[in-house]
């Protein structure tokens, strides 16, 4: 049998043993509870894109705002304000599909099928990481495009005009799309380029919409 | 053998060996979790959260300024000299920039309102992924839907629907559930091609399971909002 002298020993080592494990445990409890669900990384992600949303708005107000001046500005002559109108024009053709266009970009080549979910997912992460304009085997990828369409084909060469190394680095990147789509019979290859086009494709059409100017 | 060195004493030594190792190592710990420097851990977590919400409010009052711009360009084009512009050039340009989605569009269409399960059990199924809103409006677009909006974010050409962790991102802004799809188009031909969508089939099977809601109703009188972001196209050579 243990002696008294032993017990005593056992049961303060056992207290204070006791005593730190509640201590850490309400100390991380605590810890989470103001941390959770929101960590410094992702509250600092939601920021990192919120600055760069927030410079391409403010780019846009001063665009909107010389636009204004230029449309209001008396003594602009007939010809400026036609030449604006082309500008403006030519803008939203290339936007809708009415007009092709050409440019800096990349060109990804997949070999391998891929699934209707992957497809989606694809186009939405390359809109996300900013594209002017795409295309999927020749063929302009505008709103109304169905995605299905592009599933299950044996290749696929997408053609992004946009900033290409921006582009290619956040594909490529571990972790990123690439990544999480690929699997071992895929093989997926993206090339930068100065030179790409993307051809025009059918706008949409405006049936059942009614066009609101208040 | 000693007394002392009984099997028992020995058992006894090493647990309390045992026991004064574990409690070393924690007081250890314990110190070393304690500061030099009176330190905040909660500081940087607030001011992150406090910058989020100042750029949140810049990115409303931004916006808010972009739609006021374009609906004076819009004012100031209709009201322009008919030497510049004909009546013909100026419904174009009102047309174009109607398909691009920065202007406002009425008609009939369907409203799908997609929200998280309400039962206790939370699982990977009972919640409204951006993946599920990313496959409604691609099965929407397929269906001949002419403008699609996700509660008041117009979805145009260059939208992407993202996420970070529980918060859905369109065109950038926060989005939480209920999420409100609406979409002008025939509605009957927008609510039978979503009923039989191969795409939507997980998402309906979810649905019928009761783990999440999907309501589908159709309407005859829906306003999808202008899209009120960015629009530029920056790299484009010529």
């Amino acid at each position: 049998m243990f002696k008294k002298n032993d017990y005593i020993i056992l049961s303060v080592i056992c207290f204070f043993l006791g005593l730190f494990i509640y201590m850490q445990y309400r100390g991380a409890q605590e810890y989470s509870r103001v941390i959770q669900p929101e960590t410094n990384a992702i509250v600092a992600l939601e920021v990192s894109k919120l600055t760069k949303t927030n410079a391409n708005l403010r780019q846009e107000v001063r665009k909107l705002t010389t636009d204004l001046d230029t449309y209001k500005n008396s003594s602009a002559s007939e010809q400026e304000l036609y030449q604006k109108y082309l500008k403006d024009t030519e803008k939203f053709d290339i936007i809708n599909g009415e007009k092709g266009a050409s440019g800096r970009g990349i060109k990804i080549i997949i070999e391998g099928q891929m699934l209707v979910p992957q497809m989606v997912d694809l186009v939405n992460a390359i809109k996300n990481i900013g594209s002017d304009l795409l295309s999927i085997n020749g063929q302009r990828i505008l709103l109304t495009a169905n995605l299905v369409n592009f599933a299950h084909q044996d290749k696929l060469q997408i053609t992004v005009l946009g900033n290409s190394k921006l582009l290619k680095s956040a594909i490529e990147r571990k972790g990123g799309i690439v990544e999480q789509i690929s699997t071992k019979e895929m093989k997926i290859s993206i090339e930068e380029s100065e030179d790409l086009s993307v051809p025009a494709g059918a706008p949409i059409q405006l049936i059942q919409a009614r066009i609101i100017n208040d | 053998m000693k007394k002392s060195d009984s099997p028992k004493v020995i058992a006894l030594r090493s647990l309390i060996a045992l026991l004064c190792i574990i409690l070393g190592i924690l007081i250890a710990g314990q110190l070393r979790s304690v500061p030099l420097r009176v330190t905040n851990p909660v500081a940087p977590y607030a001011s992150l959260k406090e910058t989020r919400d100042d750029l949140s409010q810049e990115q409303n009052e931004l916006k808010e300024e972009i739609k006021t711009l374009q609906k004076e360009i819009s004012a100031v084009q209709l009201n322009m000299n008919r030497n510049v512009l004909s009546e013909k050039q100026m419904t174009e340009l009102n047309l174009k920039k109607a398909r691009s989605g920065v202007t406002k569009l009425n008609g009939p269409g369907v409203i799908i309102t997609l929200d998280d399960g309400s039962g206790k059990t939370v699982t990977e199924d009972t919640i409204i992924h951006a993946a599920d809103l990313r496959d409604v409006v691609n099965a929407l677009w397929a269906a001949g839907a002419e403008a699609v909006a996700v509660n008041g974010q117009r979805i145009v050409s260059n939208t992407a629907i993202d996420c970070i962790v529980n918060t859905i991102l369109i065109n950038d802004v926060r989005l939480t559930n209920p999420y409100r799809i609406e979409a002008i188009g025939r509605p009957d031909a927008l609510a039978d091609f979503l009923n039989d969508a191969v795409s939507l089939s997980i998402l309906r099977t979810r649905s019928d399971r009761g783990e999440i809601i999907n309501r589908l109703e159709k309407n005859d009188d829906l306003t999808l909002p202008e899209f009120d972001g960015s629009l530029e196209i920056n790299w484009r050579s010529g």
